[in-house]
């Protein structure tokens, strides 16, 4: 695939968890376990899965905010993980991330036009064009009537990641990171957010890595599909192919949890009992064991690996590969 | 801003402490004509009347009385409400730019620099305070400036622990990745991001240490080890009035006014910047700043 | 518990030797014939010899490091120099003074650990009824009041104005008891030898005599017990396992003496830790305002007399009484706390 603008290859991250002063027996967490996909360009690739399989790591990672343990990351053939922090710089003006949280990601004693004029400091915008620019963001995220001395404290949850995706706009990037970008927002603005972060993928160009942890709001915005479980990237698939044929047992469960709109919508009827609570993966085996209604022998004992099956649809599942 | 002002106003303990505030700093910066000194030149050394070694009750030339000595005691409280003043407000900047920049940029940085930073600052935990000072001063010598820097070196590792733990909450905030993301150098974090979101407490504890330093001045004044004689300083007020609180035989209280005046403005000068910090401390929601 | 407490005595050396490198590099600041007294042992032998002899002979103008070895050899073989402003060597004058401030050093500790948990216990039983208000506004008032006034106030209140409490270490009668050849200094602590010499009356007048310094001293520190012992009396109310112990047939008074309140003891503990610094250097302000001869007032008066010796000697005295101390807070509180002791005979 030569229109890849970002490709992953093997790409791990591990917590080393310490407590204390002195080295004492060390709890080590395997947030990301050995991933692989690309993004291609223009495209919106979404990521979900419960909470704590990783997807916030991945994402960081991607834009350089944690070094990987090991694997690697392109960024239209250049290899992020072997750069320096110097030679990223020129590079991070296209690779941005918008975050979860619209209360935790704007300093609270920054005004918005400080927040806004920030990145174009930090990249030696000229300054004489910097108001001009900091109007045309405004214009962009549908804020242009606001003034620009008001505080973070001053503007709603929806206002504030306008602002939060003003900013990450500000260098014109390639390619951003929506770290459940509307997870923390009223429903109503939620979708006001992603009609948003579409218009703009349209009019700008943009490529998105899309994360949530809701398979609704993933697949209303994303092309291509995702999905996590225990820092393994289990299934992807085009958005409509797995939407209509969910092949791993994983995304079957995320899929009947979605509430939809569509009354004959198969996965509706299955009322999936699978346990609750922590589910440590058999060392040897697949992650996903433990809670699986379809396991086999096998699955304790080896790890699947992910797989094409049909035209652009991969699963990691020994259901699918005999 | 204008809404914090309001809310602090509105604390019951607040207003009494702004008061008690205003009130001194007023006094202080009027003190030339509250009391105009003798000799300008040396505005800071108590005006005597004669040089009895018996304490004088108040009359027309010392309203207040004076202490032995011949001290004026009026003079003595109004421009020891300077000396006051400028020693709790110089160590105060001093000990909180020292210990929030080096707390700040261990917790930052973490690592071994991190836990050497906390060592040190467990070291100084266990120094009592006074004691300190007041070996720094024999070694040193006497006057204002070696008792502020004894002060300042004993006094910031407060300061450096309560912003460690602070910045170790601020730097994983998100603004602080969202500016990392963005290319900001390591530094500039720091000091943008930062440390402006963890001055809160510290101002806290800056408001209720600036009592607590006058009053270790005051101590060692009042032990006799602090300011040279004669300076207007309400801790050796007291220590002049050492000999005379057991009044005379049959009248205890004879000599009320050596003691009474410089207890009630040590009191009212520490308790006013106390409620101060206190009442920031609720309105930011930290209870204990210290 | 033993391996806790090995570990922790095995940490003093090295406390010790740093503590003892930034004291000793106090003589950094003074000129050579001030750093000669640190070393010499009587008032005779500076008189004897000549300034030049004496520098020679302590290895004065040699490196840092050898000084400081020099001096660490003198303190080993109990010569800690000689006191000008008291008139005798260091050795002896500590003898006499240490002991004074501990026992107020322990008075102070009893009174924020007893009053610390009755005040407490019982804001917390009448929790937001009148007497914990009052309680809560007794603790505001004596936190926010300095020592020296707090001192003041009392001497003035009791002395002066009932002639109870007088200052002082002892009275007349007791201190002739005490200089006595008769009563044998076992420990030099007047509670404890007054009883070992069976004279109870000796131990009333000390004890009368430490009432007011300690209360003076202690007050602040109080007011934060009784608040600890508040919030963690109500907040170990809350937990499981109060329910549990009831369901075990415990009345209520059994729970709260055998579980609630020896758990909400433990930040109590804690705090009179850290707060033993903070008693020494009231103990500065308090024995000079109740004339208690102890090393409060041994500092004070060697910094007036600008006695170097003394000075450094009573750094070290204060270093020792604080490692010391806070060992012994470090082994009660391994002893009230069940779970540090499981974990270590685990
Ligand atoms: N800085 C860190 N130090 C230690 N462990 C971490 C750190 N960051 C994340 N983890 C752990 O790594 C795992 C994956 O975390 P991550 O934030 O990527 O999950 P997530 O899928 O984004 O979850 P969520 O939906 O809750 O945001 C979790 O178990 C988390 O506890
Ligand atoms: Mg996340």
């Amino acid at each position: 695939m030569n229109n890849a603008l970002i490709t992953i290859q093997s790409l791990e991250k591990e917590f080393v968890v310490r407590r204390g002063f002195f080295p004492r027996p060390k709890k080590i967490i395997r947030a990301v376990d050995g991933i692989d996909f690309s993004i291609n360009t223009g495209e919106t690739f979404g990521l979900v899965g419960e909470s704590g399989c990783g997807k916030s790591t991945t994402g960081r990672m991607l834009v350089r905010l944690m070094p990987p343990t090991s694997g690697k990351i392109y960024y239209q053939g250049e290899e992020l993980t072997a750069k320096t922090e110097k030679q990223m710089l020129p590079l991070r003006r296209n690779l941005q991330m918008i975050f979860q949280n619209p209360h935790g990601s704007l300093n609270p004693r920054m005004s918005l036009e400080q927040i806004l004029e920030e990145p174009l400091k930090i990249h030696r915008y000229p300054f004489s064009n910097r108001a001009k620019r900091i109007r045309e963001l405004m214009d962009y995220v549908g804020l242009s009537q606001t003034s620009m001395d008001r505080y973070p404290a001053e503007f709603s949850g929806g206002q504030r990641q306008r602002i939060a995706i003003a900013r990450a706009l500000a260098l014109d990037p390639k390619f951003i990171v929506a770290d459940e970008a509307v997870s923390a927002l009223d429903v109503s603005i939620q979708a006001q957010i992603l009609n948003l972060l579409m218009d703009l993928q349209k009019e700008l160009g943009l490529t998105y890595l899309f994360i949530s942890h809701d398979l609704g709001v993933v697949n209303y915005i994303s092309d291509r599909i995702g999905v996590m479980y225990l820092g393994k990237l289990v299934e992807v698939a085009d958005c409509n192919t797995l939407y209509r044929r969910p092949l791993h047992p994983y995304t079957k469960i995320l899929l009947a949890s979605v509430p939809v709109a569509d009354p004959n919508q198969t996965f509706k009827a299955m009322a999936w009992d699978t346990p609750e609570g922590d589910f440590p993966a058999p060392p040897a085996g697949c992650s996903f064991y433990n809670r699986c209604r379809e396991r086999l022998d096998i699955c304790s004992r080896q790890k699947p690996s992910l797989k094409e099956q049909a035209q652009g649809q991969s699963v990691a599942c020994h259901l699918f590969n005999p | 801003m204008k809404k914090q002002a309001k809310a602090l106003v509105q604390h019951p303990t607040g207003i009494i402490g702004i008061i008690l505030v205003l009130f001194w700093v007023s006094v202080a910066i009027l003190a030339p004509m509250l009391a105009p000194p003798q000799d300008p030149d040396n505005a800071y050394m108590m005006v005597r009347h004669g040089f009895s070694s018996l304490p004088n009750p108040p009359n027309g030339q010392s309203p207040w009385g004076t202490t032995s000595g011949g001290y004026d005691i009026f003079y003595g409280i109004i421009w020891g409400s300077r000396t006051a003043l400028v020693l709790g407000l110089v160590t105060v900047l001093a000990t909180a730019t020292i210990g929030a920049l080096a707390g700040g940029v261990c917790a930052y940085y973490g690592g071994i620099l991190d836990g050497v930073c906390m060592r040190i600052v467990d070291l100084f935990m266990g120094i009592p305070f006074l004691i300190a000072v007041i070996v720094m001063t024999t070694v040193w010598g006497k006057g204002m400036d070696k008792i502020i820097l004894a002060l300042i070196v004993f006094g910031w590792h407060r300061y450096a622990r309560m912003m460690r733990s602070e910045v170790l909450v601020v730097k994983e905030q998100e603004f602080v990745l969202a500016a990392k993301n963005m290319g900001a150098s390591p530094m500039g974090i720091f000091f943008r991001h930062v440390l402006p979101n963890a001055l809160s407490p510290i101002i806290i504890l800056m408001s209720i240490n600036i009592g607590r330093m006058v009053l270790v001045a005051a101590s060692l004044s009042f032990v006799g080890i602090g300011a040279e004689p004669g300076f207007a300083d309400w801790g050796q007020m007291l220590n002049f009035s050492r000999n005379w609180i057991s009044g005379i035989p049959g009248a205890p209280f004879y000599y009320w006014y050596t003691y009474a005046y410089a207890s009630v403005a040590i009191f009212t000068f520490v308790l006013g910047w106390t409620l101060l910090g206190d009442a920031l401390g609720t309105m930011y929601g930290k209870q204990e700043a210290y | 518990m033993a391996i806790f407490i090995f570990k922790r005595v095995i940490g003093i050396p090295v406390t010790l030797f740093i503590l003892s490198l930034m004291i000793f590099s106090l003589v950094l600041f003074l000129s050579p014939s001030e750093r000669v007294a640190v070393f010499v042992s009587s008032s005779d032998a500076l008189q004897s010899a000549s300034l030049e002899e004496l520098i020679e002979r302590y290895g004065l103008d040699q490196p840092f490091y050898v000084q400081y070895g020099n001096w660490v050899k003198e303190l080993l073989r109990g010569n800690l120099g000689w006191s000008s402003s008291a008139r005798m060597p260091i050795s002896e004058a500590l003898a006499l003074r240490i002991p004074a401030t501990i026992e107020l050093l322990f008075a102070g500790q009893v009174i924020l650990l007893f009053g610390g948990i009755y005040l407490g216990t019982l804001a917390a039983e009448k929790e937001n009824r009148f007497t914990d208000h009052c309680i809560r506004l007794l603790t505001i008032v004596g936190g926010a009041i300095p020592e020296f006034l707090v001192g003041l106030f009392l001497l003035i209140l009791f002395y002066v104005t009932f002639d109870l409490l007088p200052p002082g270490r002892l009275g007349m009668l007791s201190t002739d008891i005490v200089n006595a050849p008769a009563f044998v200094k076992y420990t030099g602590l007047h509670l404890v030898d007054s009883l070992l010499n069976g004279q109870p009356h000796v131990f009333m007048d000390a004890f009368s005599h430490l009432i007011l310094p300690s209360m003076a001293y202690s007050l602040g520190g109080l007011a934060a017990t009784v608040r600890l012992m508040r919030s963690s009396l109500l907040d170990n109310l809350s937990r499981g396992y109060v329910p549990t112990a009831r369901l075990k047939g415990l009345s209520n008074r059994q729970v709260m003496t055998r579980h609630v309140r020896r758990n909400a003891m433990l930040p109590v503990i804690t705090f009179m830790g850290m707060r033993i610094p903070v008693l020494l250097s009231g103990s500065v302000i308090v024995e000079t305002i109740f004339n208690f001869p102890g090393m409060g007032m041994f500092i004070v008066t060697a910094a007036q007399g600008l006695d170097f010796p003394a000075i450094i000697a009573a750094s070290l005295a204060v270093s020792v009484i604080i490692i010391i101390s806070n060992l012994i807070v470090d082994i009660l509180y391994t002893v009230l706390n069940p779970q540090i002791r499981l974990d270590i005979s685990r």
